[in-house]
Formats: structure tokens, sequence, C-alpha cells
């Protein structure tokens, strides 16, 4: 199908690597402009040279820290009036709540939850202004079911899906949508390198701890970057403009709730 | 203030018969009689509803308001309507010495109502970095630093009920609430997976999301917007009312029961839930 973006222009979040790389890649092939960032310019570059080749879209990069106002400052300076915004950042570390003081919060705040809003906020009056515009955060499967160690992201994610949620309502109006995608067990690169790691601490091979992992998914595999780079493709379509405030896990059936 | 407890515990005798009044007549042993609880931002409305239904059920209560005067009233009504003994800690609990002085009253409560004033209404175009930053402060981390700072012992004890008064917005967002939205299902978001790590202690954590409810903000909010659309707050009010699915407002004393009820030795079994209690506005299936 053809979701009719071509020569639209995105910002893609966070994008060298794993799931922000997937959505650029995934919009690139339906002929989207892009500017794509992350804090490496040696990958991030080296993300953009792999999008061109193989698709031949333009492709901006710029290397900072997404989750810092420079930082956003110097991505909408290469793109001032983007159609598509996919927010993404690497997630807060995992622990004990009882070891957070109130600078462990902000700082998780201001990188999964503060970040995106401000983006939002630089571009959606844009958008609403040429009648077009798709807005897709990468959250986590913890939005809908908590995951026990994150607390900074079960927190920090919420707390950004439930500001969209009403944001969402306003603006639909106008042809601009916010979604949001939630990957499950998706295997990307850190997945790779947690369970090599493991392997190598263990008497257990690679291949034996990831049949296990995937015993453990109602899909009996985990989910391909790709496959959540399409999905982000999807929401950011010509066709896709009735659907907004949504939150879509991709996680291999794992949630077990019905709704 | 006390006119108006008179005046509201009427109206609910009096208007729905269904309703009890926790003033003074049980529902049933809530089995929580002798335990501490810290209400927050108790002086009025929803917060005074919780602490007033504690007190009924015999819990010793430390209580905190910004306003003194207010504050202190509403320790003398509940003491005198309950014979609990309630103390009053005026301070802002959004900041660390307004915790650090609740605390330092009660370091050890079994029970824990985190309760706050909403961040103001908006567009989400004017608000700065300090604002939000504010807003989670006040709406979201307060809560955790309390919980952080109580929970140990709740385990500890082998009892412990935590009640976060959040708002219907968790459920159904409020589109000129960006703020309340934003820093109320962060705090939620959290909770959820807290509540699962410390049930197996007998200690809960549940959210309470109140709808509209009779309470001196709702009116100090609907005289505002009747002076703007130079209408008369009577018309507006009865209006209001009659748009109501349920065909009035909530009142305090049945959100205090329900909280009341959370807190309830019963209530084990109960976690990282968040009942909407809105007379059925919001038009959920599930």
């Amino acid at each position: 199908m053809d979701l009719g973006i071509k020569g639209r222009k995105a910002i893609v979040c966070a994008a060298s690597k794993g799931l922000g790389k997937a959505c650029a890649n995934s919009l690139a092939h339906e002929g989207v402009d892009l500017t794509i960032c992350s804090r490496s310019q040696e990958s991030i570059d080296a993300a953009a040279k792999e999008i061109r080749d193989a698709t031949g879209v333009m492709v901006r990069t710029v290397a900072c820290d997404i989750s810092t106002e420079e930082g956003r400052q110097a991505v909408l300076a290469a793109c001032p009036e983007p159609d598509i915004l996919v927010n993404n950042a690497g997630g807060p570390p995992h622990g004990d709540f009882r070891d957070w003081d109130r600078d462990t919060w902000i700082k998780a705040l201001d990188s999964n939850m503060l970040s995106a809003i401000f983006m939002i906020k630089a571009t959606v009056d844009t958008m609403i202004e040429r009648r077009f515009g798709r807005i897709v955060n990468i959250t986590s499967r913890s939005v809908k079911a908590p995951i026990l160690p994150l607390g900074l992201s079960n927190g920090a994610r919420a707390g950004l899906t439930g500001f969209c949620a009403g944001l969402g309502h306003q603006i639909i109006q106008h042809n601009v949508t916010i979604n949001a995608v939630l990957p499950g067990s998706i295997l990307t690169d850190r997945v790779r390198d947690t369970v090599t790691a493991t392997a190598a601490k263990s008497d257990r091979s690679f291949e034996e701890l990831m049949a296990e992992r995937e015993t453990g998914i109602p899909a009996g595999r985990f989910g391909r970057a790709e496959e959540l780079g399409d999905a982000c493709a999807y929401l950011c379509s010509t066709q896709a403009g009735y659907i907004t405030g949504q939150n879509i896990l991709l996680d291999g059936g794992s949630y077990g709730g019905t709704l | 203030m006390g006119v108006l407890t008179a005046a509201r515990s009427k109206r609910a005798i009096h208007d729905w018969p269904g309703l009890v009044s926790v003033q003074g007549n049980k529902i049933m042993d809530m089995g929580i009689a002798g335990k501490k609880g810290i209400v927050c931002a108790a002086s009025k409305g929803l917060g005074r509803g919780c602490a007033e239904a504690l007190a009924a059920e015999g819990v010793e209560l430390v209580i905190c308001a910004r306003t003194k005067e207010v504050l202190e009233a509403t320790a003398e009504d509940i003491r005198k309507v309950s014979g609990a003994k309630v103390t009053a800690i005026a301070c802002d609990i959004t900041t660390e010495e307004g915790r650090a002085a609740v605390l330092k009253a009660c370091p050890e409560p079994d029970i824990l109502v985190n309760n706050a004033g909403g961040p103001p209404p908006g567009d989400f175009r004017e608000w700065e970095r300090e604002d939000w930053i504010k807003a989670l402060d006040g709406n979201m981390l307060t809560a955790i630093f309390l919980i952080k700072a109580t929970v140990d012992s709740m385990i500890g004890r082998k009892f412990g009920r935590i009640v976060n008064i959040t708002s219907s917005s968790v459920k159904l967002p409020v589109p000129y609430l960006g703020m309340s939205n934003g820093a109320r299902a962060g705090l939620t978001g959290f909770v959820a997976g807290l509540a699962r790590q410390t049930v197996k202690h007998n200690v809960t954590l549940n959210g309470l999301l109140p709808g509209r409810f009779e309470t001196q903000r709702l009116r100090d909010n609907m005289k505002i917007t009747a002076e703007k659309a130079g209408r008369s707050y009577d018309d507006m009010y009865k209006e209001s009312v009659a748009a109501a699915t349920a065909g009035r407002f909530g009142t305090p004393e049945e959100f205090g029961v329900a909280c009341a009820y959370l807190c309830s030795a019963h209530a084990g079994y109960i976690t990282g839930q968040n009942l909407l209690m809105d007379g059925g506005a919001f038009e959920s299936s599930v």
C-alpha cells in the first residue's frame, strides 16, 4: 500500500540504531526526507549513509543529546517544520526507588517525558497550519503493564502518555495525530548485548539463553525492529488520520489483559 | 467551614437517602481503629472528606495544608465529631521541608493519603520547563517521596494502605489540564509497578480518581466561569448539575468513605487499582 507520505519531512530522534533507526528506515522507504539525531556523530552518519544508499532519500544528521534544550534547538534548526515527528530516547536506568532522589527523577522526566513534549510544542503549530502532522512517541510496554525494576520508566513514560492523550483530542481536527508504539521484547543490539554478557558469565550458550527467552513470549520469538518501524510508518501515513491518542503494543502477545 | 460541613451533611442525608453520613454513623467496621494516618491537603474539600472518614473509623491523624487557620479549624471540627487525635501541621507538602515537618509528626504511618492541589489550566504552548517541573513536583514527586519515606516501616509492620488522590483525568484526559494529565498519569504509572512489589507484605497502593465534586474549588471555578460568560452562578450551577450523568455532583463525605474503604483491613487484596468516582461521567465499558 502506498502510505501517501512521499516528499514529507520527518524528524526521528535517537535513530543511529535499534528502534529509532528502524523507524527512520521504514519512513525512508516511503520516500520521506529525514533529519535524524543521536549522541555520536560517527554512528548517526553511518546510519544515514546506510539509509541513503538503500532508499535515495535526503538524510540530514545532527549529533546531539535530544534530552537537552541545546540538542533540541540543533535538530529544529536542521528541520524547523517537520510533517512527521518520531520521539524516541534511551530509557532511564533500572533499580530500587529507595535509591532515587529528586535529581534522578528529574533526569528521567527530562529525557522520557519533557523532551518529547518540547519537541511537540516546537512543531505542532506548523503541522496544524499545513493541515498534516503525524507524531509518534516510542514509549514502552511498561505504559500498559509496569515493569517492576523500571519505576523511572513506568512513571516518566506514563506521564508522557497522559499528556498526549489530552493534546491528541485538541489537534485531530487539523489532521494532526499523536500516537505511541509500545515495544515489548524486540531483538535490538541492546538485547543481544545483554544476552551475550549473561552467556559469558554462565556456562550456557547464547543460543540456549535466547531460546529460553523466546519460550516466554506468546509469539515464540522476539520482534524485529523492522516490524516496529513499519508500525510507526503506518501511523505516519495519510491513511491513519482518524487514529489518535492510541497506544499500540508490539509485544508478540505478551500483555495478558483484554484491553 | 463548620457551617459548610453542616450544610453538606444535611444535603447528603435529606436529598439522597442512600448516602450515609460518616459523621457518627459507621457503615461497617473498617478494622483500622488505632492505626495512624497522614492525610495531605486536608483542610477542605476531598482531603478533608478523607480525614473525616478515617477519623470516624478511629484512625489517629496528622493532617496538613498551607493555611494554618483553616487547617486548625478543620482539625478541631474533626476532633469534636470523632474524638480522634488529630495533629495539624501547616506546611506546603510539595516542598522537602513540608514533607519533613509532616513526617516528623508521624514518622511511621499505617495509612498515607496523598493529595495536592492541581496545576493550573492553560495552553501547553505557554508552559516552560519550570512550569512542568513545578507540576511534576506537586502532583507526582511529592507523593513518590512520601511513599519512599513511609513504605518500609509499613512493610516492617505488615500493614500499609496508601491512597493517591489523583483525578478522573488519569482515565479520561481534560484538554486544558495538560500538566495535570501528565503529572498524575506519571504518578499512576510509577505506582502501578511499586504496588506489585509491596502487596505481599499487606501494603497496598491505589488511586482514587475524583470527577466533579461539591467542593469550594468547584464553586470558585464555576464563579469565575460564570463571570467570564456574563451569566449568573446559580443558573450555571443548576445547568451543570442537570448535565451531570448522576444528576448531581459528588460529596466529599462519600469520597472519604471510598478512601476509608481502600484503607480498611478488608481491602488488602486490592492494589494498583484506579477507582473512578465520577458519578458515571466517563463512558467506558472497562
